[in-house]
């Protein structure tokens, strides 16, 4: 697919579904038995629209970020689901057919700025390796000139200097690297892009200018954003919606401002609650107990065990009201309210 | 441009600098040698002496004179900064004195006879080893490898746990005593004469073979676990995660990216297991009575020949310092984060 035929096929209906994940499971299998660590997501954003993921360490958050990739390492392996990308599976493709997909319709921001680049490689040739390997013919190869080119615009694009291009990683700060980082995933107009924590490492007045550049270089390609984070502040700032995830599982989905307003699932409460803000000086009221260990995880309310209760039957998938869902639980759905 | 701005770029460069420590190694190290057997505070003529008289059975009597006579000849009588300067003089000449064990034969053409076997040998086989164990390693420790590298680079690793001088000794049993396939020792054959002929080649890489053997089995080991060690490691670090996503092809994610990072330690234990590449199997040398440097130093610390020892310990600190400054001087190349520019 050439670049012009993409930017057209870009110029489609907002409500067009940019990204459709189906049932996801990711399982890791170890000696005392499986981890569940991604265990049975469901989710659809619309092209052009921006979703955080938020929930406590070991939640999933980042597994299914790579699992979206179809970069789930072993021992960890996909162990079910669909990730439909426009009308293409990306769990049905071989090994060369998902790496053509990756940057090109999937691209990842990663986490961790500082190391997230090859050490000893210029940036303009960590920019340009992406697209060599995305060439179908070797008549496409660029020019010496086109590389500059391209290179020059990419960095521009998040506001670095073109001198940037003859730079080694060590020779730039964290916020640097980290729009290089954004640079990367952008240069082939991704349909999707997964952005893990992508701004963990930075400081906050950095941060900011870097989801800002993230989200102008989203808008402009009408991509879908995925943004995972634990950061409920900057979460709520930057995205449309917000899915809460605990013990592998989507507790709750919904429009940003309907979720932070009245959350239906006692767990996104407790998350919301448990924040910090101006106006409320009290004291810090944290979530009891500690998250469930995935190993083993019956079925069932996976909360409940935290706060001392049980309920081992399936918990539905309601639908509150348009775009925002819940897994409903009769027994601990009136917990902290 | 003035006199000071040159001295100042002078300085300024990364490999005068470089230069600078070098030499400032040696001559701290060639100190060393001088000063130390001094701080023992015997009288090296006056042993000598006496141990010749217990084994003649009689004490002559004027002793004390000849061995006033001897450090004297020896300029061992002036004060020690007069030696100190004498023995650096020397140095700088390349100098080493004569051979006690096979007097008048100077220290400097006993060594420059072996050292052309024990460069030849070691330097080849140190090559050898380093690249084959590192292509190796990085196979070994690349995930995407096929399985049955496995059971071939497995058996070569477990040879890193024997050491090299009782490999030889298998070696010798196996292909020299039993199947007669090689030569038992020796560096050619004793009937030949060194000379530049096709015969007497084929002569001296026949008998270099089984050393060769034992020296790069029992290394191979060394360098494909150190090289598969990095592999495993880096597959960890996000550069690698992020460069996968990126969507690159497999063979650019291994050399590009793996590989290219994984070689920086290796590289630099190339270099120091070359600054040891003359003293570095010196059990091998005598288990084959290879004619090198090896040989030639135990040869020379089994008959006391303090000339010969001084001199090998000299050449040993200066090939480590060279291979030190070499790699010092390379390193920036492969290593953009270690900088020519001063402070960097």
């Amino acid at each position: 697919m050439t670049t012009k035929q993409k930017t057209a096929s870009k110029k489609s209906p907002v409500s067009e579904i940019g990204i459709d994940v189906k049932d996801l499971k990711v399982h890791y299998d170890t000696p005392d038995g499986v981890v569940k660590a991604v265990d049975g997501v469901s989710f659809s954003l619309r092209q052009g629209e921006r979703m955080a993921l938020v929930g406590e360490s070991g939640s999933g958050k980042s597994t299914l970020a790579m699992a979206l990739m179809r970069l789930t390492r072993a021992p960890g392996r996909i162990a079910g689901g669909q990730v439909l990308v426009g009308d293409q599976d990306l769990l049905d493709l071989d090994e060369e057919e998902m790496r053509l997909q990756r940057l090109n319709e999937v691209a990842l921001v990663p986490q961790g700025a500082m190391n997230s680049l090859n050490p000893v490689m210029k940036i303009k040739n960590q920019i340009l390796d992406g697209l060599y390997d995305h060439q179908v013919s070797r008549d496409e190869k660029m020019s010496k000139e086109e590389q500059i080119q391209v290179v020059e615009r990419l960095l521009l694009a998040v506001d670095l200097a073109p001198g940037v291009a003859e730079m080694y990683p060590h020779e730039l700060s964290g916020g640097m690297k980290q729009r290089v980082a954004i640079a990367i995933a952008t240069s082939m107009e991704p349909r999707i892009i997964v952005a893990d924590e992508p701004t963990s490492a930075l400081d906050v007045v950095v941060q900011r200018n870097v989801m800002q550049t993230l989200g102008r270089l989203q808008e402009g390609l009408h991509a879908s954003i995925i943004l995972i984070g634990h950061d409920m502040g900057l979460v709520a700032q930057f995205s449309d919606h917000v899915g809460v995830m605990y013990a592998g599982r989507l507790v709750e989905v919904g429009p940003v401002k309907t979720v932070f307003k009245s959350p239906k699932h006692p767990y996104t409460r407790l998350l919301i609650k448990s924040l910090p803000t101006l106006s409320n000086k009290t004291d810090f009221i944290g979530i009891p107990g500690l998250p469930a260990t995935l190993l083993n995880l019956p079925e069932g309310c996976a909360f409940c065990l935290r706060i001392g209760k049980t309920n081992p039957n399936l918990i539905p998938w309601v639908k509150v009201e348009k775009d925002h869902f819940i897994q409903d639980c009769k027994n601990c759905a009136s917990y902290g309210n | 441009m003035t006199f000071r701005d040159i001295v100042a770029a002078v300085y300024t460069n990364y490999v005068f600098r470089r230069f600078l420590f070098f030499l400032l190694i040696i001559w701290i190290a060639s100190t060393a040698i001088f000063l130390i057997p001094r701080l023992s505070g015997q009288d090296p003529v006056k042993e000598k002496l006496l141990l010749e008289a217990q084994r003649g059975g009689h004490m002559q009597a004027g002793l004390e004179e000849m061995a006033a006579t001897y450090s004297r000849k020896f300029g061992l009588d002036k004060p020690l900064i007069v030696q100190y300067g004498n023995y650096m003089a020397d140095l700088l000449r390349f100098d080493f004195g004569p051979s006690i064990a096979y007097f008048p034969k100077s220290v400097n053409s006993l060594i420059g006879d072996s050292v052309i076997w024990t460069f030849g040998l070691l330097a080849v086989c140190t090559f050898i080893a380093f690249f084959v164990g590192t292509v190796a390693g990085a196979l070994l420790g690349w995930p995407k490898s096929p399985n049955f590298l496995q059971y071939i680079f497995m058996p070569i690793l477990t040879l890193a746990a024997i050491p090299y001088y009782l490999l030889a000794l298998v070696l010798i049993y196996i292909f020299a005593f039993n199947l007669d396939w090689f030569p038992l020792f020796g560096g050619y054959s004793v009937a030949t004469l060194p000379r530049w002929e096709l015969s007497f080649t084929i002569d001296v890489i026949h008998h270099a073979i089984l050393p060769a053997a034992s020296i790069v089995l029992a290394s191979l080991g060394f360098w494909a676990l150190g090289m598969r060690g990095m592999m495993v490691t880096n597959q960890g670090e996000d550069f690698m995660i992020a460069a996968e996503a990126k969507g690159l092809r497999s063979i650019r994610l291994f050399f590009n990216y793996a590989v290219r990072n994984a070689v920086l330690p290796q590289t630099t234990a190339l270099a120091l297991s070359l600054g040891t590449v003359f003293t570095g199997s010196v059990l091998v040398e005598v288990i084959f009575r290879y004619p090198g440097l090896g040989n030639t130093l135990y040869q020379a610390i089994k008959l006391n020949d303090f000339f010969v020892i001084r001199g090998m310990i000299f050449i040993v600190i200066v090939t480590l310092g060279l291979a030190t400054f070499i790699i010092d001087v390379t390193y920036p190349l492969l290593d953009p984060r270690v900088s020519y520019k001063r402070g960097g």
